[in-house]
């Protein structure tokens, strides 16, 4: 969906008798994108990054992605030559060696009721053509000069669902439990110390059905049992006490 | 009666034009609170010679290891020492105005001229390195909050309590986009328990406008618009961070060509006035080379809320 009109030539009349090129006059640009530069940029999960959603189906645990923005300068993506975006290869393989994993740019995807492959598109911003990159559960749109974005919860919800089933191991039980203790934290404390009627009500019914999540079994993973340690050793020599 | 001189009508409405253009200037609403200052961000100095990237190196030293108990004459093993290595790439950010000698002529304001433009351009940097310390923000693997709910002073806590518990060093900086505050000023407002009673918390119910807050727990408190979103746009992702968690370095461009007519060098920003051929046209230019970069992921944590 464009968002900048493009600056267009209207003919001032049908025929010109002098034979000359049609006069064209030049129409203001009437409805400038305020959509700020944003990089191409990858989406990246990590083990220990979960979260709540509710979800269609109720309160679901799922991976709490993040994106990769090739900023050249920004965390080790380089610049290239001509190009807007930075070639993010060294600031993908920082990340990969920090446990991070990286969802494929080709991910095979469903926005807006639409089966594609790919996560991410582009529109026009306020740094000229193709300067907007955003994934594909948001759309962005102008209301009275300002940017809103549709967006696709749906779509996005069922990806992340497919990210943990496909890229990610299932979520370890200890950050499980983390998140669940993260959680009940909040639950606890905004009951019993706030008496904002919209902290107290509004996000303890919120957290009240996140915490639903959790009455799933764990998922135990196979973990290598240690050595039995050598026995402790005595003094042979000193002073007994005994 | 008849031929009055009037605004509308007559003699009088010719000598008046449709509008008059005013003097005065004024700023249009923007983020204008730069934190490349901080305390918590490590400057990783402004030279960069041989390779257009630098490597750093962090060391488990000072008390990373330690000693294992050894009797008298029995060997010790050796340790293995930790290291680890981050790279920076400095790019170039920059912008441009083109103005004409007879818009400059006609502006009445005072701003269509070189020297205006480069302290704007300042400025523009500025706010380049604050954009791009936002979307750091969310690339901690610690996180707190959660998608959905607002944020409240238990996030503003957790957040907290993760630096601590990670060991970090102050000074602390966080971070938050002006809904996750306003959500924080909320809660605050009515918060009971010693919350209520604390100084900071009436301090924090202020309108300052965007950029620093004020401390709270010893914690400077920044609202910044170039917080990103996160999950889709669901949420943003603002974040808290001590001393070492982020760095970024700056390159100082020390060529200068004897054609070149640098209007302003203020550190590793640039400025320069670039004259068109034959349309008397005036660009001004500036140049500024900088990358930012997570040091060390614990000492950072991501903070979910809802938009």
């Amino acid at each position: 969906m464009p968002v900048v009109s493009q600056a267009v030539g209207t003919p001032l009349q049908a025929a010109n008798p002098s034979g000359g090129k049609e006069p064209k006059r030049v129409v203001r640009q009437l409805e400038a994108s305020t959509l700020d530069v944003k990089h191409d940029f990858v989406y990246l999960a990590h083990p220990l990054r979960w979260d709540v959603m509710m979800t269609d189906r109720g309160p679901e645990v799922l991976p709490a992605l993040t994106q990769l923005e090739f900023q050249p300068g920004l965390a080790g993506v380089l610049p290239v030559k001509g190009e807007m975006s930075g070639d993010p290869s060294y600031a993908i393989t920082t990340k990969q060696s920090k446990g991070w994993l990286v969802i494929p740019e080709d991910f095979e995807v469903t926005a807006f009721g639409e089966r594609r492959r790919g996560y991410r598109h582009v529109y026009d911003g306020r740094g000229g053509p193709d300067s907007h990159h955003c994934s594909v559960w948001e759309r962005p749109y102008q209301v009275g000069g300002t940017a809103m974005i549709q967006r696709d919860e749906a779509g996005y919800i069922q990806f992340l669902r497919d990210v943990a089933a496909k890229v990610m191991p299932p979520i370890d039980p200890n950050v499980r439990r983390g998140l669940e203790a993260r959680l009940r934290d909040m639950h606890r404390t905004a009951a019993s110390a706030s008496k904002n009627s919209y902290t107290a009500d509004n996000v303890r019914a919120q957290l009240e059905q996140k915490l639903q999540a959790f009455t799933a079994p764990e998922v135990q993973p196979e973990i290598r049992a240690g050595k039995s340690p050598k026995p402790a050793p005595r003094a042979t020599s000193g002073g007994d006490d005994a | 009666m008849a031929d009055e001189i009037l605004s509308g009508s007559g003699g009088g409405q010719n000598i008046l034009v449709s509008a008059v253009a005013s003097k005065m200037a004024m700023l249009l609403l923007a983020d204008r609170a730069s934190y490349r200052n901080h305390p918590a961000l490590v400057n990783l100095g402004e030279d960069l010679i041989g390779s257009t990237t630098e490597q750093f190196t962090q060391y488990g030293l000072d008390g990373y290891d330690l000693m294992s108990s050894v009797t008298e004459i029995q060997s010790v093993s050796n340790t293995a020492l930790t290291t680890a290595k981050k790279t920076v790439a400095p790019a170039r950010h920059a912008i441009a105005y083109d103005y004409s000698d007879y818009m400059s002529t006609l502006d009445q304001t005072g701003q269509i001229n070189s020297q205006r433009l480069a302290l704007s351009i300042v400025q523009s940097a500025n706010m380049t390195f604050t954009n791009n310390l936002a979307k750091l923000l969310d690339d901690f693997s610690t996180t707190v909050g959660t998608s959905g709910v607002a944020y409240t002073h238990d996030t503003f806590l957790a957040g907290q309590f993760k630096l601590l518990q990670a060991k970090v060093p102050g000074p602390y900086l966080r971070i938050l986009k002006p809904k996750q505050f306003t959500d924080w000023q909320s809660d605050l407002e009515t918060r009971g328990g010693v919350t209520q009673w604390r100084a900071a918390s009436e301090d924090m119910q202020a309108l300052r406008g965007l950029g620093f807050q004020g401390y709270y727990n010893n914690i400077e408190v920044g609202v910044s618009d170039q917080v990103q979103s996160a999950n889709a746009g669901a949420d943003w992702a603002g974040g808290i961070f001590g001393r070492g968690a982020i760095g970024f370095k700056e390159l100082m461009i020390t060529a200068r060509p004897v054609s070149a007519f640098i209007i302003l060098e203020a550190g590793p920003v640039r400025v320069e006035e670039v004259r068109g051929g034959r349309t008397e046209e005036t660009a001004v230019r500036g140049t500024y080379y900088h990358a930012l970069v997570e040091i060390e992921d614990l000492r950072g944590v991501t903070e979910i809320s809802a938009q």
